[in-house]
C-alpha cells in the first residue's frame, strides 16, 4: 500500500464515523468546562462594577490583567493547580478514548456501547503503554532541554547562528516526537488486535514494523499532523479577521472555535484509520511472504528428507 | 620622488589634521569648558587592552584655592570581586580574564612636579578598601581661582569581558568610564565651601562630571572601524597595519567610543544632524527603524525644549553577546539593542533608541549628578521616553502590540510601580547608592514617570511643557538640582495657576519625591433610591397639592481612599439621560460622599476619568458600572477554552 492509498483509505473510513469524534469531543468540552466555567465566575466577581473589563474587548490590555490578578492573586494560583489536574485527568482520559477509537475503527462500526466497550477493554493495556511513552517523551524533552543548555552555552557568532542551532535542536526533538508517536500508535493496534498485555514486547514489535515500513509510516504520520496545524491556522485566521470585539462576533467564534475542536479530534481518528489501514495491509503482506517462506523453508526440509530416504533406500 | 610626495602628502595631512582639531565646533562655547582632555589611545585587540596618554586641563572657576584634585578611576570597579560595584552586582568572575581595571603608569603637573607616588584611592561614599574607583592627587602647587592645572597622565587599560556598558565581546569592543576624569569641584548649597564630588563607581548609579573639550585620537587595527563621542575629524591608516581616528567634542561631559571590524555604517539626516548608525550585519534589516525613531526624537524634543546644538549622533548597535554595553547614553553617541527578526510590534528598539536619545537633553546638556540624584536625569527622560513613544505609537500600544495583545508605555512604568512588594519602601530622591538594582528601577525610573504624569495631570499639558522647556533653557549646559526643578515648577504653576494649589507645589513633592506616601481611590458605594413625592407642599406661594406620580431618586456615591498622599481627582457621575456631572475630591480625607437628588438614577461613576492621577495603585476600582458588558467575559472565556482544550488535545496525543 503506497502513501496516498492509506491517507484516502483513512479519510474514508474517518468520515464515515463523524459521530465517533463528536463523542469524543463532548467528553473533552466536558472536562475543559470544568476549568473554564468557574473561570468565568471568578472573571465575573473579580472584576464586580468596574468598567475596567471593558477594556479587553477591543483588544487584550495586558495592563488590565495585570492589575486584575494583582488584586486576585489567588485566583492565578488556584487555577494553574486546577488546570494541572485537568491535564492529569486528560492523560488518562486520553487512553480510555483511544481504546474506544481503535476499537470502533477495527469494527468499521460506530456505536456508544462498541465505543465504551473497547475504551473499557483496551484501557489497562494501553495504560501500561502511555506511561512507558510517556517516560521515553520525558526523556526527550529532558535531551532536548540540554542540548538547548548547550546551544546557549556555545559560542555562537551572531543570533542568527543560534537560531538556527535552535531550529536545529527543536527539529531533530520533532523527528524522534513522530517516531515514538508513530510506534506507539501501531503497538496500540498490536495490542488491540492479538489482546495482549505485554506492552514492552508490543512496543519493540510495533518498533520493528515502524523501520521496516519507515517511510511509509513515518511520512503518513508526518502527512497527518501537519492537517491540525492548517486547521490552526485557519481558525487563527479567522479569529483575527472577524475580532473578538462585540457579542456577535463572539457567537461566532464560539461555533467556528467548536468545530475547530470536533475537526481536532476527528484527525486524531483520521490519524488512526490511516495508520491502522497501513498496518493492516502491510501486515497480511508481511504475514504472506512470511509463510511463504516458512512454506519454501519445510517444503525443501522435506524434499531433503525425501532425498534423504530415498538415498538410504537404494542403499 | 616617491619619497617626496608621500613627505608632502604627509605634511599636508598633519597640517589638514591640526587644523580641523584646532578649528572650534562651535562659534562660541556652550558651556563653561571647566575640563578638557586630549587623549591618545591604542586598542590591541588581541590583548584587550588599551595603552594611552592624555593631558588634563581643569579650571578652577571657584572661588577656593585648590590643594587636591580627585579623579575617576572608574574601570577599577572590575578589577576584584570586593569593589562597591561588584558587591552589589553578584558577578562570578574566577580568572583574570574575567576582570578588568586601569593601571595609572605615571601622573605628573604640566611644567610642574611627579605626582605618581603621591595620589592614594580613597572611599568617600562607604569607606571600602577595596573600591580604586576614586583617585586623591594632593597638589604641592595649588590652583588658584581661576587658574589652570594640566595633568600628564599615562596609563593602561585592561578590559573586562562586557559588563555595565564596558568591555569587550569577541571582535566588538566598548569603551566606556575608561580615563582618568576629573570629579567636580563644586560649593555646597550655602556656597561658603567648596569640596571635589566623586563619588565611587556603584552597581547602580551613572555619572557626574563637568562640560569640557575632548581631543581624542584612537589607534585600532586596520580593519576596524570605530563610533566616538563627537565628530570624526579625521582618519589615517598607518604603516603598522593600524589605523587612526581622531574625534572632536566640545560642550561635552564624557567621551565613549566603540570599535568592531564587523559594524555596517549607515548615514541618515535630519536637519543639521548626521545620524550615524553602526549597525550588526543581522540587524541590517531594522536600520530604518532606528532612524526613524531618532528622527521622531529629536523632532519632538526640539519643538518641547530646544535644539540639540551638535552636529552628530552616533547610534551603536552592539551584537547580541555584547548586550550588556547596550541601552546606554553618552554625548552625542548612544547604545541601543535588539535582536534579528525582531517583530515590528515589540517596540523595544525604538523605545532604546528614544530613551538614550533623550538622554542627550537630561545627562549630556542637563547635567545633574545622575549618582546623587538619579531621578532628575532618568525620571525626567523617560517620561519624555514615553511621551515620544505613545506620539509614534499611539498611547495604547506604545510598549508593543503583538498577537492582539497591547501594552502602553505609560502602563509599563504604572504597572511596575504598583506591583513592588512595598511601593513605600523608598523615596524617588535618594541617591543612587541607596537602592537596590530592582528597586532603582522600579523608582527611579518607573514611579518617577508616573510622578511627572500626575503633575502633569494637576496642572495641566501648556504648563508642563512650559515648566520643562523653562527647566531646560535655564539650565542647559549647567548642574542642576531638585530643588532647581521644583522652583522652577513653582515659578510657572504661579504664573498660570496662581495660587489655585496653594503657595506653591512644594506639598506635591514633599509627598512623593521627598516622601513615600502612595495612593489608592474606590468607589465604596453607589446607591438610587426611589422615592416617590406625595402630600401637600408649598407651589408657587400657595398651598396645593401636588401629583403623588412623579418619582424621583435619590441617588449617594461614597467613595474611599487608601493610603496617606493626597492629590486631587476629578469624579465623573453619569445619570441614566447620558447626563454628566463633575465633581472635584481633594483627597484630603479618607472617605467622600456625594448626593444627588433627581428623576435619573446613576449608571455609572468613575474617579479621575482623564487618568491624571498616575499614582494610583490600583485602576480596577475606580469606577462603578450600574450594567456591566458581558461580552468581555465571555471573550476571555473563550480564550481560555481554546487555551485549555487544545492543551488537553495535545496533552492525550502523546498517548
Amino acid at each position: 500500500m503506497n502513501l496516498p492509498d492509506a491517507y484516502v483509505r483513512g479519510f474514508k473510513i474517518a468520515f464515515r464515523l463523524p459521530r465517533l469524534a463528536f463523542l469524543a469531543y463532548t467528553i473533552f468540552i466536558a472536562l475543559a468546562l470544568l476549568i473554564v466555567l468557574p473561570f468565568h465566575g471568578s472573571l465575573t466577581n473579580g472584576f464586580g462594577q468596574s468598567g475596567e473589563i471593558r477594556k479587553l474587548l477591543t483588544s487584550i490590555d495586558i495592563s488590565v490583567l495585570f492589575q486584575f490578578f494583582k488584586n486576585n492573586d489567588i485566583l492565578l494560583s488556584y487555577f494553574s493547580h486546577q488546570l494541572l489536574w485537568i491535564l492529569g485527568i486528560s492523560w488518562i482520559l486520553g487512553i480510555f478514548i483511544n481504546g474506544g477509537i481503535i476499537r470502533v475503527l477495527t469494527k468499521q462500526r460506530f456505536t456508544v456501547s462498541n465505543f465504551f466497550t473497547g475504551a473499557a477493554t483496551n484501557f489497562f493495556r494501553f495504560l501500561g503503554l502511555g506511561i512507558f511513552t510517556t517516560i521515553l517523551h520525558i526523556v526527550f524533552i529532558l535531551c532536548a532541554f540540554a542540548a538547548m543548555v548547550l546551544v546557549f552555552e556555545t559560542e555562537f557568532t551572531n543570533e542568527i547562528e543560534l537560531y538556527n542551532r535552535i531550529f536545529i535542536v527543536l527539529g531533530v526533538y520533532f523527528a524522534f516526537f513522530v517516531l515514538i508517536q508513530s510506534i506507539s500508535d501501531y503497538a496500540k493496534f498490536i495490542m488491540a488486535l492479538y489482546q495482549s498485555n505485554n506492552c514492552f514486547k508490543r512496543f519493540f514489535q510495533a518498533m520493528r514494523f515502524v523501520f521496516k515500513h519507515f517511510l511509509k509510516t513515518y511520512f503518513l504520520y508526518l502527512m497527518l499532523v501537519f492537517v491540525p496545524f492548517i486547521a490552526l491556522y485557519f481558525y487563527i485566521t479567522f479569529q483575527r479577521d472577524i475580532g473578538l470585539s462585540s457579542m456577535t462576533a463572539i457567537i461566532a467564534i464560539f461555533f467556528i472555535q467548536q468545530i475547530y475542536f470536533w475537526l481536532r479530534i476527528w484527525f486524531r481518528v483520521w490519524i488512526f484509520a490511516s495508520q491502522l489501514e497501513l498496518y493492516t495491509v502491510e501486515y497480511i503482506h508481511d504475514e504472506k511472504v512470511r509463510s511463504e517462506k516458512e512454506r519454501r523453508i519445510e517444503w525443501d526440509r522435506k524434499a531433503k528428507q525425501m532425498e534423504k530416504e530415498i538415498e538410504e533406500k537404494k542403499q | 620622488m616617491k619619497t617626496k610626495h608621500s613627505f608632502i602628502l604627509l605634511i599636508m595631512t598633519m597640517l589638514h589634521t591640526s587644523m580641523v582639531f584646532s578649528q572650534p565646533l562651535f562659534p562660541e562655547p556652550l558651556s563653561q569648558r571647566v575640563a578638557n582632555y586630549k587623549i591618545n589611545v591604542e586598542l590591541d585587540a588581541d590583548d584587550h587592552t588599551l595603552n594611552a596618554e592624555s593631558v588634563v586641563e581643569w579650571i578652577n572657576t571657584s572661588k577656593d584655592t585648590v590643594s587636591e584634585a580627585y579623579f575617576h578611576l572608574y574601570m577599577n570597579a572590575f578589577k576584584n570581586s570586593e569593589t562597591t560595584f561588584m558587591q552589589k552586582q553578584n558577578y562570578n568572575g574566577n580568572k583574570e580574564s574575567d576582570f578588568g581595571w586601569i593601571d595609572i603608569k605615571s601622573i605628573r603637573r604640566k611644567n610642574g612636579s611627579e605626582l605618581t607616588l603621591k595620589t592614594e584611592f580613597i572611599s568617600p561614599d562607604d569607606g571600602n578598601v577595596n573600591d580604586q574607583t576614586v583617585m586623591r592627587v594632593p597638589l604641592e602647587i595649588s590652583v588658584l581661582p581661576g587658574d589652570t592645572a594640566v595633568f600628564e597622565f599615562a596609563f593602561k587599560v585592561v578590559l573586562p569581558p562586557i559588563i555595565a556598558r564596558s568591555g569587550y565581546s569577541k571582535d566588538y569592543f566598548f569603551v566606556g568610564q575608561w580615563f582618568p576624569k576629573l570629579g567636580v569641584y563644586q560649593h555646597d548649597k550655602t556656597g561658603s565651601t567648596g569640596k571635589w564630588v566623586c563619588n565611587q563607581y556603584h552597581a547602580t548609579s551613572e555619572f557626574f562630571a563637568d562640560f569640557g573639550t575632548y581631543d581624542v585620537q584612537i589607534t585600532t587595527p586596520s580593519n576596524y572601524y570605530t563610533g566616538a563621542t563627537g565628530v570624526l575629524a579625521h582618519r589615517q591608516t598607518n604603516p603598522d597595519s593600524t589605523i587612526t581616528f581622531k574625534y572632536k567634542a566640545e560642550d561635552v561631559i564624557d567621551f565613549a567610543w566603540t570599535a568592531s571590524p564587523r559594524f555596517v555604517l549607515l548615514e541618515d539626516q535630519w536637519k543639521h544632524i548626521k545620524i550615524k548608525l553602526l549597525i550588526q550585519p543581522e540587524h541590517q534589516e531594522q536600520a530604518e527603524r532606528h532612524f526613524s525613531a531618532a528622527k521622531k526624537t529629536f523632532e519632538y524634543l526640539e519643538n518641547k525644549l530646544g535644539k540639540y546644538p551638535y552636529s552628530v549622533l552616533t547610534i551603536i548597535d552592539p551584537p547580541v553577546s555584547g548586550n550588556a554595553s547596550g541601552g546606554m547614553e553618552y554625548p552625542t553617541l548612544i547604545t541601543a539593542g535588539t535582536i534579528a527578526k525582531l517583530p515590528k510590534g515589540i517596540h523595544s528598539v525604538e523605545d532604546v533608541v528614544v530613551h538614550e536619545l533623550g538622554h542627550q537633553y537630561f545627562m549630556a546638556m542637563i547635567a545633574s549628578n545622575e549618582a546623587d540624584e538619579p531621578w532628575l536625569d532618568e525620571g525626567i527622560n523617560t517620561y519624555f521616553n514615553v511621551k515620544i513613544m505613545n506620539q509614534i505609537f499611539g498611547e495604547s500600544s506604545s510598549s508593543f502590540d503583538f498577537l492582539g495583545m497591547k501594552m502602553s508605555a505609560l502602563d509599563m512604568h504604572h504597572d511596575t510601580y504598583c506591583a513592588m512588594e512595598n511601593p513605600e519602601i523608598q523615596p524617588i530622591s535618594l541617591s543612587a547608592k541607596n537602592y537596590s538594582i530592582g528597586n532603582y528601577f522600579n523608582l527611579v525610573y518607573s514611579k518617577a514617570t508616573c510622578v511627572l504624569f500626575t503633575l502633569e495631570g494637576i496642572v495641566g499639558e501648556l504648563v508642563m511643557d512650559e515648566i520643562m522647556k523653562t527647566y531646560f533653557e535655564r539650565f542647559k549646559f549647567r548642574h542642576p538640582k531638585t530643588q532647581d526643578f521644583i522652583s522652577v515648577v513653582n515659578e510657572i504653576v504661579k504664573k498660570h495657576h496662581d495660587n489655585k494649589f496653594g503657595q506653591n507645589m512644594n506639598w506635591f513633592f514633599e509627598q512623593i519625591v521627598f516622601g513615600t506616601e502612595t495612593v489608592d481611590y474606590y468607589v465604596k458605594q453607589v446607591s438610587n433610591i426611589r422615592k416617590t413625592r406625595f402630600g401637600m407642599f408649598d407651589k408657587q406661594g400657595a398651598k396645593s397639592l401636588e401629583e403623588a406620580k412623579s418619582a424621583f431618586y435619590v441617588s449617594t456615591v461614597k467613595l474611599g481612599k487608601h493610603g496617606r498622599l493626597t492629590i486631587p481627582v476629578t469624579v465623573e457621575i453619569v445619570f441614566a439621560d447620558g447626563s454628566k456631572k463633575t465633581k472635584t475630591w481633594d483627597g484630603k480625607t479618607q472617605q467622600k460622599v456625594f448626593s444627588f437628588k433627581g428623576t435619573k438614577k446613576i449608571v455609572r461613576v468613575q474617579i479621575d476619568p482623564e487618568k491624571n492621577n498616575r499614582l494610583d495603585l490600583n485602576s480596577q476600582n475606580n469606577s462603578y458600572y450600574h450594567e456591566v458588558t458581558k461580552a468581555p467575559f465571555y471573550k476571555l472565556s473563550l480564550i481560555s477554552l481554546f487555551f485549555i482544550m487544545n492543551l488537553m488535545i495535545i496533552f492525550t496525543a502523546l498517548l
